[in-house]
């Protein structure tokens, strides 16, 4: 008896034994790949944090060398007197705002429209798809034509001003186009999470009189949340890396009025790739922006779990 | 009575009922289609339109001879990037079709692979580690690291793999939590007794994988995979900072439409011929795999 259990657990750990060794050859290069270039490249941003980029004057060789919190002073500067890094905040929550009021409830109230099947539905999933399949720079030198020189042509008013050439318009030129070109992926996730719902509980609730506003906040809504959950979590990620398409518009001279932390950082990135000067102050932003990005978004992910309708 | 007969009438004949909220957002679909679908047409025009007919007759005017600014944007299409020597040489639009096709294919590959296998494993296997792969993709997901750019470009530098394609294709070989949630969902739902029926059968791990629960996905691997390569496809940033010896085609068209200090490439309907004959691909691609693309996705919560 206790030689056939004995058998039985040999051959249970020889097959468990397969199962692990497949498991960790299926996994080992993502692993190397994340404990590289996740693990070590933010160690590396954060060891970076804490130095300066200096020219050794007899071997004319560029170093990197310790300088205590100097880069987060510049940035404490940086943000009580300099003009950039203050614009650059305040343009990327305006930003933020627009998507996650304007668009993300677009965005539902039209994945809730192809959902329902109703009149031109499947044109219109196409439409606000197509947008996301264009290259940016295609999207956005039709856009900046289109309201530079076709718009003003259109209203006598405008007197030959485009709505990007004026600096009053452009900002919300530039949000209008965030919002125009966004719906792509999320019309796809939040109709596709609504296809799951059952039918029943619609009929159900039509029988008792629900009407298409009723239905959709107090039975879509709630039973798409997980979803909803998932894009206002990446929303949040996003309000510090949201580029809001500037580069594609202007390149590196964008104006400073106008900008977003997200351009700021790649703007200042870019410039500094030869060099290299430039990229341990940006490793300091790195730093401080992922400490005041984490909680919030941990913190987001936490009070929308508890205002759902269930766990998620 | 009378209410009643007419709309048993309209029922039959087919005519839809929509209630004001419906009108509504039919009424912004509608705007929003008009929105996009009117640019498009007006910036085809005008890519057919002469420089001095556009400047002169402004942006309305219907073209006074049709102009083939397509041929001209062709030509104009060059990249000037500096060789191992420190030459400057000019990168034309056949070899940034090759940079465009090598980067965008094995990257898309690459990163749905990498999501697929995790999600695979973690899903199907009930070892401790899986259940942290799932907890780190979350992480990853919810705890936005912001700015890597300079330690990443350090990084490759420091790895050699800086402007190879190499070292870009390694990048992309990560993680997209998205998908993982995707593909997650998607093997959570698929029954266990297919694979106890086929561990009866003789088969292993590998062939368990492959050939009974991956088919199940097919579909979703596709759709991933195709949108991956169009998201790569269109990337300028990436191969900007990480591989600028090797331009593909989008970032031959940011740098086209910003040479506007080009006396030649400066001309509104030229810069327009040239998006024009970029969006071709991308639209026949589109229209071919439509379905596929608009398929049935949705993931779940972020447990």
């Amino acid at each position: 008896m206790d030689h056939i259990t004995l058998n039985k657990q040999k051959k249970f750990s020889k097959s468990r034994m397969r199962s692990l060794i497949f498991c960790l050859c299926v996994i080992a290069v993502p692993t190397v790949q994340f404990g590289i270039f996740y693990i070590g490249v933010n160690i590396n941003s954060l060891i970076m944090a804490f130095q300066s980029y200096e020219i050794d004057p007899q071997t004319n060789i560029g170093l990197y060398a310790f300088s205590g919190f100097d880069n987060f002073k510049t940035i404490w500067t940086e943000l009580r007197y300099g003009n950039e890094l203050p614009t650059a905040l305040r343009n990327s929550f305006v930003l933020f705002l627009c998507k996650v009021g304007v668009g993300t409830t677009l965005a539902l109230f039209f994945s809730l429209y192809i959902f329902k099947k109703k009149f031109l539905s499947k044109t219109f999933r196409v439409i606000l798809f197509a947008p996301s399949i264009l290259p940016a720079i295609v999207t956005v030198t039709m856009y900046r034509y289109f309201v530079d020189v076709a718009v003003p042509g259109m209203f006598v008013k405008m007197n030959g001003m485009g709505l990007l050439s004026n600096f009053d318009t452009r900002m919300a030129t530039l949000v209008f186009y965030a919002l125009w070109i966004s719906f792509g992926t999320q019309i796809l996730m939040y109709s596709g999470s609504m296809n799951a719902i059952d039918i029943s509980i619609m009929e159900a609730a039509k029988l008792d009189g629900c009407n298409a506003f009723q239905e959709f906040f107090h039975i879509v809504f709630k039973l798409i949340w997980p979803t909803f959950v998932t894009f206002m979590v990446t929303n949040m990620a996003a309000f510090f890396i949201d580029q809001m398409n500037l580069f594609s518009f202007y390149a590196a001279t964008a104006d400073t009025r106008y900008i977003t932390l997200g351009y700021m950082l790649f703007r200042d990135t870019r410039n500094s790739n030869v060099t290299l000067a430039e990229f341990p102050r940006l490793a300091a932003y790195s730093i401080v922006l992922t400490c005041i990005a984490a909680p919030i978004t941990i913190g987001t992910r936490k009070l929308l779990e508890k205002l759902g309708p269930r766990s998620v | 009575m009378d209410t009643n007969l007419v709309l048993d009438k309209k029922r039959r004949f087919g005519l839809p009922r929509f209630s004001a909220f419906t009108v509504v957002i039919f009424l912004f679909l509608a705007l929003y289609a008009l929105s996009l679908l009117f640019p498009l047409g007006w910036a085809f025009t005008t890519s057919c339109r002469d420089a001095w007919d556009f400047n002169v007759n402004g942006g309305w005017a219907w073209p006074e001879r049709w102009v083939n600014n397509y041929a001209l944007a062709f030509r104009y299409f060059v990249v000037p990037v500096r060789d191992a020597d420190g030459i400057q040489v000019n990168i034309g639009i056949a070899q940034m079709l090759g940079n465009s096709v090598l980067y965008a294919v094995i990257s898309a590959v690459l990163s749905m692979l990498t999501s697929l296998l995790m999600a695979y494993v973690s899903a199907r296997y009930d070892f401790k580690f899986c259940g942290v792969i799932y907890a780190v993709v979350i992480v990853q997901m919810i705890l936005p690291i912001v700015n890597a750019l300079p330690s990443e470009l350090k990084m490759s530098r420091l790895l050699g793999i800086h402007d190879t394609f190499f070292g870009l294709w390694l990048m992309k070989t990560h993680v997209q939590g998205l998908y993982f949630l995707l593909f997650y969902a998607s093997f959570k739902q698929i029954s266990k007794e297919y694979t106890e029926a086929a561990r009866i059968d003789g088969a292993g791990h590998f062939t368990i994988m492959t050939r009974i629960i991956f088919p199940f996905v097919a579909g979703t691997i596709f759709t991933v995979t195709l949108l991956n390569f169009i998201q790569y496809w269109n990337d300028y940033q990436t191969p900007m900072m990480f591989m600028p010896s090797y331009p593909p085609l989008a970032y031959g068209l940011f740098h086209f439409t910003q040479r506007s200090y080009e006396l030649a490439t400066s001309s509104p309907p030229l810069q327009l011929a040239g998006c024009m004959l970029m969006a071709i691909p991308l639209f026949l691609l589109f229209v071919i795999f439509q379905h596929k693309l608009l398929g049935n996705i949705s993931t779940g919560g972020l447990k």
